[in-house]
């Protein structure tokens, strides 16, 4: 019993950082309709950015806690240069070619970390707030995690507040229904396109900056949490904030929980159930068909 | 569309254009010189950079020294340096153009066994030298070994043997183990061979749990707080580098770092260790590595790290082994004094080479450098200002097959 709630506690912290680093990509593809392969690539930049902001502006481990603040800033910012740059060009073409652009950004922005930060492997400090264990329900957890299992609500609340109790979400989700009818409402749906990307950008950064003290900072750090993200967003439904949150919760018990019954497929549980939820309801669970 | 197609044509023929006078210029340096060339392949870009970055300082250095020393046969050594991308294919196209437009008369390096089998095949074909550096299958050299291969390092064979045997010596006889690696090949033979190894030292051991993530994880809570809660004695794992630092991380957070003894392929190695601090370390862990300099205490050994160290800023990883193998090489032309690869070949065989780690065999039978692997338990290093290591055994010879069994394997 006690391992089974260990795992479940350790599941949800899995699912609480995935959820931070996929909501973005599902809420690019929910309004821009485009699918953001190198979306992870914005994570990577976030870990690295945070590295820079803790060992190199000034070197402390309390630097974090304004590295939490610029590193997510820092990669919005990019975000934005990047989707006025490359992405802009591509709304009005075909899907494939978006595919095709954002693939091939993954490439590009693994050469621009190489060319500032190298080959080499980066450890960033957990803050010293953060740090120690504490015994919880038989198993133990540590500081950090119960960190990171708090944001992710929070984060969830600050972006169903952002779209449904303001008058920039409102714009976005009218955006999100009809581009064309917001257009001739006079909406600057442009600005409204770059603004949801930075804003994605900026949850990528985030989960990126709060992933750097607890895994390595490396060039391809990316790659491995693409496939996971992918997951999520199908499982939950494509374009749904909602949907992003249960997938992750599902996808971190289904890894936690399988390791102690299937320890040989665990890894290939969270694939089985994609397939399952596109089986059944092709449109994940909080999805909407279309 | 066709515009499209058109200019991205027309850009990619320009760029063509421009790289022919770079490519005229570097022959033309080549020619006037008449070295011996070696080609290298190895992986400049993407996240195995840093261990090219590790062997290259090695290489370089043999070269300058042989150079120094008048060269071989009259004649410099200079090195090509190529790109293989981790990639057979790529490994292969970069092969075939050193061999026939370089001409080449041996090619070093690869990190990828499955790089290096595919150039290791070709180099049949074309009855030229290879010698593998950094690829660690133990089949390269076993089942898929012929007269135009070598091994420059040990292989992941023996290490596993070697660890299994340190892992004995430093804990005693732990009974129940528990296996976390990488779900790909390397990862599943690392701990088949460690566990056959280790069964053959502590008859009664059994598995008591396993998980398999994959390469490049970076949440092992879930894995971590199950090996916790389990009864496991012995934790194994074959996750290296940035796996084994997010892995160390995480395993200090959830508090498991230091209450089960850990057996750490590879976790010895300097890209590693050189991130280990007071506070982040993995305790009572075995672990090995290539090339444990801070533990052999040879005026050789000390010469080459400091040597390395005043050349590039960074302290030898499996430099050590390239550095070894192409000073053979040299040597071997010299006793035969032409460039004739069968000769050379025979020169090889069985010679007793010096390197940083003291005489090593070239073994006849299957090519192998009979390179050791060092065990040892991690600890504080004052001397060195690290956390590596600690009472090294250097396991060598004897982690290794037999020639009877290589033969029975290249039977099969």
């Amino acid at each position: 019993m006690q391992l089974i709630l260990g795992q479940i506690i350790a599941g949800l912290s899995l699912g609480m950082i995935f959820f931070l680093i996929s909501v973005g990509l599902s809420i690019v593809f929910g309004t821009l309709k485009v699918l953001n392969i190198a979306h992870a690539s914005f994570y990577m930049l976030g870990a690295y950015l945070c590295y820079t902001v803790t060992h190199l502006v000034y070197k402390s481990q309390n630097m974090f806690w304004i590295a939490l603040i610029l590193a997510p800033v820092g990669v919005a910012i990019f975000g934005g240069i990047i989707e006025l740059l490359v992405i802009r060009p591509m709304y009005k073409r075909e899907f494939l070619y978006q595919l095709i652009l954002t693939f091939g950004l993954i490439y590009i922005i693994a050469d621009i970390v190489k060319l500032i930060w190298g080959v080499q492997f980066y450890q960033v400090d957990i803050p010293p707030q953060l740090q120690g264990t504490v015994q919880f329900l038989g198993t133990k957890l540590s500081y950090y995690h119960l960190f990171m299992i708090a944001l992710g609500p929070i984060v969830l609340a600050l972006i169903w507040v952002l779209l449904h109790k303001t008058k920039l979400g409102r714009i976005i989700r009218a955006v999100t229904y009809s581009r064309d009818m917001s257009s001739a409402l006079g909406i600057n749906v442009s600005l409204i396109y770059t603004v949801v990307f930075m804003f994605a950008s900026w949850l990528a950064g985030l989960g990126g900056t709060l992933m750097a003290p607890m895994a390595s900072v490396f060039l391809g750090m990316d790659g491995t949490v693409t496939i996971e993200c992918f997951i999520i967003i199908v499982i939950g439904g494509l374009g749904s904030t909602g949907g992003a949150f249960l997938g992750a919760i599902l996808f971190g018990l289904a890894n936690s929980i399988g390791i102690i019954f299937l320890p040989k497929i665990a890894i290939a549980l969270s694939f089985i159930a994609m397939a399952v939820v596109l089986i059944i309801r092709p449109w994940g669970l909080l999805g909407k068909p279309e | 569309m066709k515009k499209i197609f058109a200019s991205t044509g027309l850009v990619f023929i320009i760029v063509l254009f421009l790289m022919i006078p770079i490519a005229k210029s570097q022959t033309k340096g080549l020619d006037l010189d008449n070295p011996i060339k070696i080609g290298y392949l190895n992986s400049f870009t993407g996240p195995a950079a840093l261990g090219t970055a590790k062997d290259l300082p090695g290489l370089y250095l043999a070269i300058e020294e042989i150079n120094a020393d008048g060269g071989v046969l009259g004649r410099p050594l200079k090195l090509i340096p190529r790109d293989d991308k981790l990639n057979p294919e790529q490994a292969l196209r970069e092969t075939k153009d050193l061999v026939l437009n370089d001409k080449v008369f041996w090619v070093q390096g690869t990190l990828s066994s499955s790089a290096a089998r595919a150039v290791s095949e070709y180099m049949r074909t074309q009855k030229k030298i290879f010698v593998i550096e950094s690829a660690k299958s133990e089949k390269l050299t076993a089942e898929w070994g012929h007269r135009y291969v070598f091994r420059a390092t040990n292989n992941a064979h023996m290490e596993a043997v070697a660890i299994a045997s340190g892992c004995v010596k430093n804990f005693g006889p732990l009974k129940k183990i528990y296996n976390l690696s990488p779900d790909y090949e390397g990862g599943v033979s690392a701990w088949r061979t460690f566990f056959d190894a280790y069964k053959k030292l502590v008859p009664d051991a059994k598995l008591v749990g396993e998980a398999w993530p994959k390469l490049g994880t970076q949440e092992f809570t879930a894995y971590l707080t199950a090996i916790l809660n389990s009864e496991a004695e012995l934790l194994f794992t074959s996750f290296y580098q940035t796996d084994a630092l997010t892995m160390l991380k995480q395993s200090i957070a959830v508090g498991l770092n230091g209450k089960i003894a850990m057996a750490g392929f590879w976790h010895g190695m300097i890209e590693t260790v050189e991130k280990f601090n007071a506070e982040f370390y993995p305790k009572k862990t075995v672990a090995n590595s290539v090339y444990p300099f801070w533990a052999i205490d040879t005026p050789e050994s000390k010469i080459f790290v400091e040597k390395v160290k005043a050349r590039q800023g960074v302290y030898p990883g499996y430099g050590a082994c390239g550095y070894t193998f192409v000073k053979a090489m040299a040597e071997s032309i010299k006793k035969v004094g032409s460039l004739d690869t069968e000769k050379v070949i025979d020169a090889l065989e069985g010679a007793i080479v010096d390197s940083p780690v003291g005489k090593i065999e070239i073994r006849g039978c299957d090519h192998q450098a009979m390179w050791p692997s060092g065990v040892g338990l991690i600890g504080e290093l004052p001397k060195w200002n690290m956390f590596a290591t600690k009472n090294v055994i250097l396991v060598g010879k004897e982690a290794y097959p037999t020639c009877e069994e290589i033969v029975k394997l290249r039977k099969r």
